[in-house]
């Protein structure tokens, strides 16, 4: 067994986990080693140039046996075959095996993604639209090399730690959290997407170790530090014992907190903080039930599209029925489809975007898609029928942006009252404050909206000019930074001079460190991921309204964002039982 | 014996991945090397028999390619290839 490793990443998602290591590659096969032996060379060279011999085979006959009968499709597979039998390629993965000692399966890997990469980075759109043939014939050959030994992240029966370079929302969307129960990636940040799922679903998750898919091997045990950013691959026994001490103080712990979760969301003073839930997938709804939640402050939709692009109305009204059944009475803010830049662009093959964050997602993809817009808000309204709905609309950065949704919205009204189809006639519609340059107008917008509710993450990195997924700039997101609480502080005072709520759903209001500072900024509503609840909860319950204020007071007087992280960190180990420190 | 032939891309799509293949396959059929480059480009040649290789060079309508053909039986691979260029790779 090899020796112990430490890497040292970002900490997203808190709590600890030993398990054996699942290893993402593309396509979600799992590739069980990925270095032999010197003596294995001669070996696993004539076991790639057999798998390579038998996928042309495959595509030889499945090309016979379609014929003339769909040109299209049998033009697809000579791409394909033209593709497994290419003399660069098989030279290329050969000298992978020959020279670095790799697998024949995890040599095809690295040597297709070099190719898919720089496909994807060519200016003709035509070929880098090839990527996804690329694709197809890396698990053509890693299929016929792997043979029965294929193991699909869908089909996992034990459980495991999932090891990726990233995971994407289409990775994600398809896991089984039963098996599932850390996550370890290459890059990432803070509220990468990767972060998000493992708050949602309550895993330990550390992001940013740089190379830790190439690193660790199928089969190695890792330790997941969710506290200390930290995975430990192969701990030796004294290490494995301690953790597994810790790992049994935590359960203990969390049992502790739920039990809590019962009494009212209210400060020592007594003034109630409504909490609400987070929502990623469908399947977190059933247990918010003991959570004693306000209701669900985001819902996610974009997943229902991912899962499924094809949903249309009626999948989406379904997905909106089952939830609000499933909650009763309490409201639930929909947001609506939050597409582009990290989430895809739900099967329209890879297209790629100068700048992703700055370009066509969310509600300005849904504009140029208005048949997947409408189709949304239809269930949308539908489903305000059988619940308390509220509309969100994501990254709206203009007064014309919002009414040219609001009359969207108005349009699929009139359709509604035309076809006799029941809706809830005064469903409110907000607005989630993002970029800069809403929370700059708010007092403009205001007015016209019922609700505003303020995503952190989103709004730090364009105030900040920081991408909150790229590790090497990722220090300086700064959700603490004067710049931000300015915002935040306009955001509120136009909300309250206009008499319409102002919630918060960004990651910022389930940090321990920030919650002091967001209630006395005046917020008294938060949205946060089901599992942060009982935390948050009992931070509220050890904290004075009053004491608040003047915390945010002096934050608002600082001239740089870490003087005001210290003065956040002083408050908290000044006024927090240590069992609330972090 | 080694032939060079610089020929314009006038097919809509470009060397795009069917004319590619079909690239390809006409070059294997002969024994002669074949080795292709953008003209102008500083990327290199690639091998003319690999669909992959020629697909990295992202030759659209109006760029030209430099065709080098070098073997016993290079006459007869230039002819078959510069015939599928200028009858824009036949309709794919």
């Amino acid at each position: 067994m090899r020796p112990m490793e430490l890497k040292k990443g970002i900490a997203v998602s808190p709590g600890i986990v030993i398990r054996e290591a699942f290893i993402l590659d593309s396509e979600e096969i799992r590739i069980p080693e990925r270095f032999i032996e010197k003596e294995q060379i001669e070996e696993e060279s004539a076991r790639l140039e057999a798998a390579i011999a038998e996928s042309e085979n495959r595509l030889d006959q499945d090309i016979a046996q379609l014929g003339s009968k769909i040109q299209i499709n049998t033009q697809i597979l000579e791409i394909h075959r033209q593709l497994v039998g290419d003399a660069v390629l098989k030279n290329e993965i050969l000298i992978g095996i020959q020279e670095n000692q790799y697998t024949a399966e995890h040599s095809v890997s690295r040597v297709l993604n070099k190719y898919i990469k720089k496909f994807e980075r060519m200016d003709s759109q035509i070929i880098s639209e090839r990527v996804h043939d690329l694709y197809d014939v890396e698990k053509l050959i890693l299929t016929t090399l792997l043979g029965s030994r294929v193991e699909h992240l869908d089909s996992l029966e034990r459980e495991v730690v999932l090891v990726a370079r990233n995971l994407t929302p289409a990775q994600t969307a398809k896991l089984d959290a039963t098996w599932v129960k850390g996550f370890a990636t290459d890059i990432g940040g803070k509220t990468s997407h990767t972060a998000i799922m493992a708050k949602a679903l309550g895993i330990p998750a550390v992001v940013g170790l740089e190379n830790i898919s190439t690193t660790v091997v199928g089969g190695d045990t890792l330790i997941i530090d969710g506290f200390r950013g930290v995975v430990l691959i192969n701990p030796d026994a004294r290490t494995l014992a301690d953790y597994r001490d810790k790992e049994a103080n935590l359960v203990k712990l969390r049992q502790r907190l739920r039990k809590d979760v019962a009494l009212p969301s209210e400060t020592v003073d007594g003034y109630p903080i409504e909490l609400f839930a987070n929502i990623e997938l469908i399947k977190e709804v059933h247990a918010l039930a003991n959570l004693n939640t306000a209701g669900i402050g985001l819902f996610r939709t974009e997943f229902i599209h991912l899962q499924n692009p094809r949903s249309g109305e009626e999948g989406h009204f379904q997905h909106y029925q089952a939830t609000l059944k499933e909650i009763g009475q309490l409201p639930v803010t929909f947001r609506t489809l939050d597409l582009g830049a990290d989430k895809g662009d739900g099967g329209r093959g890879p297209w790629v975007e100068e700048n992703p964050f700055l370009g066509c997602r969310s509600i300005r993809y849904c504009f140029e898609h208005p048949d997947l817009f409408r189709d949304q808000l239809r269930a949308l309204l539908r489903a305000s029928a059988h619940g308390s709905v509220r509309i969100m609309l994501p990254m709206v950065g203009a007064i014309a942006e919002l009414d040219r949704a609001l009359n969207m919205l108005d349009q699929v009204k009139e359709d509604l009252r035309n076809d006799g189809i029941a809706f809830d006639e005064n469903v409110p519609v907000g607005v989630m404050v993002e970029i800069p340059s809403l929370a700059m107008i708010a007092d403009l917008i205001a007015p016209r909206v019922d609700f505003f509710s303020v995503g952190t993450n989103d709004l730090t990195q364009y105030t900040l000019a920081v991408d909150r997924g790229n590790e090497n700039v990722a220090s300086l997101f700064d959700p603490g930074h004067p710049a931000v609480l300015r915002l935040l502080q306009q955001t509120l005072r136009a909300g309250e001079a206009a008499g319409i709520p102002v919630s918060l759903c960004g990651e910022m209001g389930s940090e321990p460190l920030y919650v002091p500072l967001l209630i006395g900024l005046g917020f008294r509503n938060l949205s946060v991921s089901p599992t942060s609840i009982p935390e948050v909860k009992r931070l509220i319950r050890t904290i004075k309204v009053y004491e608040c204020k003047a915390l945010a007071k002096r934050c608002l007087a600082h001239t740089d964002g870490l003087a005001i992280t210290a003065e956040l960190k002083d408050w908290v180990s000044d006024k927090l039982p240590p069992s609330m420190r972090f | 014996m080694e032939i060079t032939r610089t020929l314009p891309i006038t097919h809509k799509y470009g060397l795009h991945a069917r004319a590619s293949t079909k690239f390809a396959e006409v070059a294997q059929q002969f024994r002669a090397a074949v080795f292709l480059a953008r003209a102008g480009a500083s990327d290199g040649e690639v091998d003319g028999k690999s669909v992959l290789g020629i697909l990295t060079l992202g030759i659209e309508l109006g760029h030209e390619i430099v065709l080098r053909v070098e073997g016993d039986d290079a006459e007869a691979a230039i002819a078959a290839l510069e015939e599928l260029v200028r009858a824009d790779f036949h309709g794919v």
